[in-house]
């Protein structure tokens, strides 16, 4: 029952990707608990909305109960709310750095939710700042100190608190790599292909040009693939970046950059995901390279859903002390050893390296 | 008597149901869901296109349905009336 009620997603997932029709109606056979089942889904994997969009496209005949449906349609005026209140926030935020001289890079978030149609529908989670250089950084992080809030320093050198209710980080380094060699090249990348700028919620805003921006997503996916996992909603956002923005890229330039990067294997695994299981069209990839299955990520999409919050025992575990935390997630990197030196052996062993080191070896800081 | 949608109210059609969602909350399952009928759901569209008027929304459905005005203004007052003790118009 569990893997027709995935099917079903996926198939949702698609058609409110691409606005379309589903390609597949008879797994929506599914009775009370099946509904139930996907929507549980949709909400672990954080893609509650781009499926109710594509429940827009499914015959009357097919739709959910209605009680579910009524809790369904509850749940997106929830997230578009929540994006509602976010933009605010970001356009807030951004109008007190740019007045101070500043010029933060949006990372993914509201930034990646302009590819989608229905940006509203995208599911928000933080606001994630990058600042280039060390006195942007300081002065960002003084201008939020004035201002009387809360900050707390993280192990990898990112900055996090609460403002108006949104969790908000300011990062140290654009592209997320834990080898220090390709920490270099990839610094060396921001600074050819740099920024570009965006309007969003009534200000400018600088967002990683086109390339950067795939390589972001594209990093990002990996590493959480290869720790504690990775949902749905970092998959679509992908598939929806890779849509809107390969006219704008090189494919031979991506795939040389990618293959430096160390990514000659993961990649052609996440363009399969992304045609075979979110119906991105070929011609979209980055570069065409794809592999015979999806299989492998999907099998890691499904253990552990949005960032691995819904891996079994994941709560009780989050409850317990810090260093308990640090265990877990070392355990979750050797529970996908095997996966991960496949797919990015260089990755992966400097991923090991911080983690045993007690994150020592993060003292490159990009 | 002139009417108007309570803010950030907005009509929801899936298949042929239409939803009206008020959230009280930032809890979800402290919202409460209105389903609307396919007459209602059009009303509540005249409501957000501007036509705010009992008038309006009489002749609209006396238009539609070839009902007599009284029949017209009785039904809509009825529902308008349902909605305000909902909370989900003003006026």
């Amino acid at each position: 029952m569990q893997n027709k009620e995935r099917y079903a997603l996926l198939v949702l997932l698609r058609a409110g990707l691409w606005e379309k029709q589903p390609d597949e109606l008879s797994c929506f056979s599914l009775g009370n608990e099946g509904w139930d089942g996907v929507f549980r889904l949709a909400r672990q994997q954080t893609v509650t909305g781009l499926a109710f969009q594509g429940l827009q496209y499914l015959p009357s005949g097919l739709l959910p109960p209605e009680p579910l449906l009524m809790r369904w349609a509850a749940a997106v005026e929830m997230i578009e709310r929540s994006n509602r209140k976010m933009e605010q926030v970001l356009a807030g935020l951004v109008a007190m750095f740019q007045a101070e001289g500043l010029n933060p890079v949006l990372q993914k978030g509201q930034g990646v939710a302009r590819f989608y149609e229905h940006p509203l529908l995208r599911e928000c989670g933080d606001i994630d700042f990058y600042f280039n250089g060390q006195t942007a950084r300081d002065k960002a992080l003084s201008c939020v100190q004035q201002a009387r809030v809360r900050t707390t320093q993280m192990p990898d050198h990112s900055v996090c608190y609460q403002w108006k209710g949104v969790c908000v980080e300011h990062h140290s380094c654009l592209l997320d790599l834990s080898s220090p060699f390709l920490q270099r090249m990839a610094r060396r990348m921001e600074e050819t292909w740099g920024y570009v700028r965006c309007p969003l919620s009534g200000v400018e805003v600088s967002v990683p040009a086109p390339f950067l921006n795939l390589l972001l997503l594209d990093l990002h996916i990996l590493k959480h693939a290869l720790g504690r996992g990775i949902g749905l909603r970092q998959l679509c956002d992908m598939a929806r970046a890779c849509h809107c923005l390969h006219d704008e890229l090189s494919a031979d330039e991506m795939k040389t950059a990618c293959v430096r990067l160390g990514l000659g294997r993961w990649n052609p695994l996440l363009h399969a995901f992304l045609v075979d299981c979110l119906g991105l069209p070929t011609g979209s990839l980055p570069y065409p390279e794809r592999a015979a299955s999806a299989a492998p990520l999907l099998d890691i999409v499904w253990r552990g859903g949005n960032f691995g919050q819904h891996l079994a025992g994941r709560r009780e575990r989050d409850a317990r002390s810090t260093w308990m935390r640090k265990w877990q997630t070392c355990q979750s990197f050797l529970h996908n050893v095997g996966f991960s030196c496949r797919y990015a052996p260089k990755e992966t062993f400097w991923m090991m390296a911080r983690l045993s080191g007690g994150q020592l070896l993060s003292f490159t800081g990009c | 008597m002139n009417v108007r949608i309570k803010d950030g109210l907005q009509l929801r059609k899936i298949g042929h149901r239409y939803m009206v969602v008020d959230v009280c909350s930032e809890n979800v399952n402290m919202s409460t869901v209105y389903s609307l009928n396919a007459t209602a759901a059009d009303l509540w569209k005249l409501l957000e296109q501007g036509h705010s008027s009992l008038e309006e929304l009489a002749d609209w459905l006396c238009a539609q349905y070839e009902i007599d005005k009284a029949t017209a203004l009785q039904d809509v007052t009825k529902q308008l009336d349902e909605w305000k003790n909902f909370g989900l118009i003003r006026g």
